[in-house]
């Protein structure tokens, strides 16, 4: 089955006695848009964690490409092509915008270490629309601006698989719409993308499926038409009206 | 950060070349200052090179020094000089190497107490042996070996640091550990080994510490464990390399030459006071030089000239 391009099936973790993530199975296919979506502490972020290799898994695993990537660590997942962002920015500060982007690049698999590097950062930041404050340091950055950066800084690795978490969160309405436009072009240039989001709207509009979690467990999949409709879903968000 | 400019390199030849005469005009009293402050530049460099993008603050210094300055008591007399050199820098990064493998995950708090306590052990150890295999404590050391010797040794080994670290900074390597300083967690998100890159830079500092203690051993002519593994040694280091700042490369070496002068007016009149001022420079740099004095003159010259070429200059290099 070429069409598929990830694989997770049947990952658990537990912190102490809080399963955070209970068995939880998704395909991914080739060039979709995945949204992970659910009420706050259902335990997206630690799925984020284990795809990346950022936590180990307790049981299940995740392939890529037909590649085992479950019990790797994050620098060796990195490079077998999964990139993320992080849903508190996590970015160097007292480097410049360029810098950062190149920190993406540098390790990815047969990289030389270049000039050319720097000159192909511009191509990055410009999908994000940050190529005029190349030469700024990351700390004089606005939030927005940050969380371009920090796109950029994954898109530098190529990766096959895009993790972003929450990269919507906290944009204002014009903002939002540049940023659901960023991502459709991201994908439209060929990159498999899962998002956790709360954004309704950026959810209807850029995502081909949906994965809806509660409490740890995968509780509906499919469309978002059809997932945000569906009677569990709208209860597990009454649960917690926040963000529904 | 990536720059193929030869200009710091050629400065660094050109200065080294230009000290290399100074055995010709010095009195043996100033070779002997000459050569202290060497052997400090040395090794607060090393030290800054690990240390100061990792952040991890090694006690470990003189670990590495007095396995040096060791190898030669051991080894000295029996192999030529350049193979004496080698063994040691070996020794000393095979030492790093395990080391550094069981205590580069560890967080940089345990570090400084782990580094602490392999200084006393590796002292304990030695005094051991020595007592109940060799069964005296001391060694002496007698090698044909004159004092210019051993300045023009140390100025060519704290030259190749110097180029080292220009090239390192230019390097991946050097880029990977700025990364790693900045936040280890997110650089292995990015394909980055931390502990590989931290493991190379902890041995290739470690073997350059070795390497000096080994040229300085010579002029002791006896050595015992409580010489060579004084680890009052590792604390003159850390403070050095702070009181430059490590945020540039000549930082440490800064902070090293001010450091031995301070030490060496301040021993002529007061002999006893030399722990107090070691204590009070490092409040001077908690309290008023957090970025050393490098970072400080620096502060000062942005402020009189406040203009954008700042941003533009850090895309390049940071020299
Ligand atoms: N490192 C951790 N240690 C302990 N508990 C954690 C940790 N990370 C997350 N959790 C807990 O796991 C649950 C799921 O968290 P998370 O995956 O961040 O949820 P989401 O991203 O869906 O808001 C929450 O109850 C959270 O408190
Ligand atoms: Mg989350």
């Amino acid at each position: 089955m070429t069409n598929m391009i990830m694989r997770v099936e049947g990952a658990r973790k537990a912190f102490g006695g809080l399963v955070a993530v209970n068995d939880v199975s998704f395909d991914l296919a080739r060039g979709e848009i995945l949204g992970l979506i659910g009420p706050n502490g259902s335990g997206k972020t630690t799925t984020m964690n284990l795809i990346s290799g950022g936590l180990g898994m307790d049981r299940g695993r995740i392939e890529l490409d037909g590649e085992v990537i479950s019990g790797l660590p994050a620098n060796r997942v990195a490079r077998k092509g999964v990139a993320r962002t992080f849903q508190l920015l996590r970015l160097i500060e007292d480097m410049t915008v360029t810098e950062n982007v190149v920190v993406g690049m540098a390790f990815r698999p047969g990289q030389s270490w270049n000039a050319e590097m720097v000159a192909k950062s511009h191509d990055y930041l410009k999908i994000v629309g940050l190529e005029d404050k190349a030469g700024l340091d990351a700390a004089k950055l606005t939030y927005i601006d940050q969380k371009r950066l920090e796109l950029a800084r994954a898109l530098a690795m190529e990766p096959k698989v895009l993790l972003l978490d929450e990269w919507l969160a906290g944009l204002n309405s014009t903002e939002l719409l540049a940023g659901i436009e960023i991502i459709r072009e991201i994908s439209r240039l060929g990159t498999t993308i899962i998002m956790v989001e709360h954004v309704m709207s950026a959810i209807h509009s850029l995502c081909d499926r949906c994965v809806v979690m509660n409490a740890g467990a995968k509780i509906a999949e499919g469309t978002p038409g059809a997932v945000l409709t569906d009677p569990l879903v709208v209860e597990a968000y009454l649960g917690e009206p926040h963000h529904a | 950060m990536i720059s193929r400019s030869p200009t710091p390199y050629v400065g660094i030849l050109a200065v080294a070349g230009t000290l290399a005469l100074l055995p010709l005009y010095a009195s043996s009293y100033q070779l002997a200052f000459a050569i202290g402050l060497l052997n400090f530049a040395v090794l607060a460099t090393a030290w800054g090179l690990f240390s100061g993008p990792t952040r991890y603050v090694s006690l470990a210094s003189v670990v590495f020094f007095g396995i040096g300055s060791y190898t030669v008591a051991i080894v000295g007399e029996v192999m030529p000089w350049p193979a004496v050199l080698l063994v040691a820098a070996l020794i000393g990064g095979a030492v790093a190497l395990v080391v550094g493998l069981a205590t580069l995950r560890l967080a940089g708090i345990y570090f400084v107490i782990f580094t602490f306590g392999l200084s006393e052990m590796v002292r304990q150890l030695v005094t051991w042996y020595e007592v109940n295999v060799t069964l005296s404590i001391g060694r002496y050391i007698f090698l044909d070996i004159t004092q210019t010797q051993i300045f023009w040794q140390l100025l060519a080994l704290l030259a190749i640091v110097m180029l080292g670290a220009v090239a390192l900074q230019r390097s991946r390597l050097g880029f990977a550990l700025r990364v790693i300083g900045g936040d280890e967690t997110m650089a292995r998100h990015f394909g980055l080994n931390p502990t590989f890159a931290k493991l190379a830079l902890f041995v290739a500092s470690s073997m350059i510490m070795a390497l000096a203690g080994a040229i300085m051993a010579p002029r002791w002519t006896y050595i015992d464990p409580a010489i060579a593994f004084n680890i009052t040694l590792s604390f003159q280091v850390v403070i050095m390399a702070l009181l430059g700042g490590m945020h540039r490369i000549y930082g440490p070496m800064l902070g090293a030459i001010l450091m031995t002068f301070l030490f060496e007016a301040l021993s002529n009149h007061f002999p006893q006071a030399f722990s107090l001022m070691l204590g009070l420079v490092f409040i001077v740099i908690v309290y008023l030089l957090p970025n050393g004095i490098v970072g400080r003159l620096e502060e000062g010259l942005a402020r009189t000239r406040r203009k954008p070429a700042t941003a533009s200059a850090k895309v390049g290099e940071r020299t």
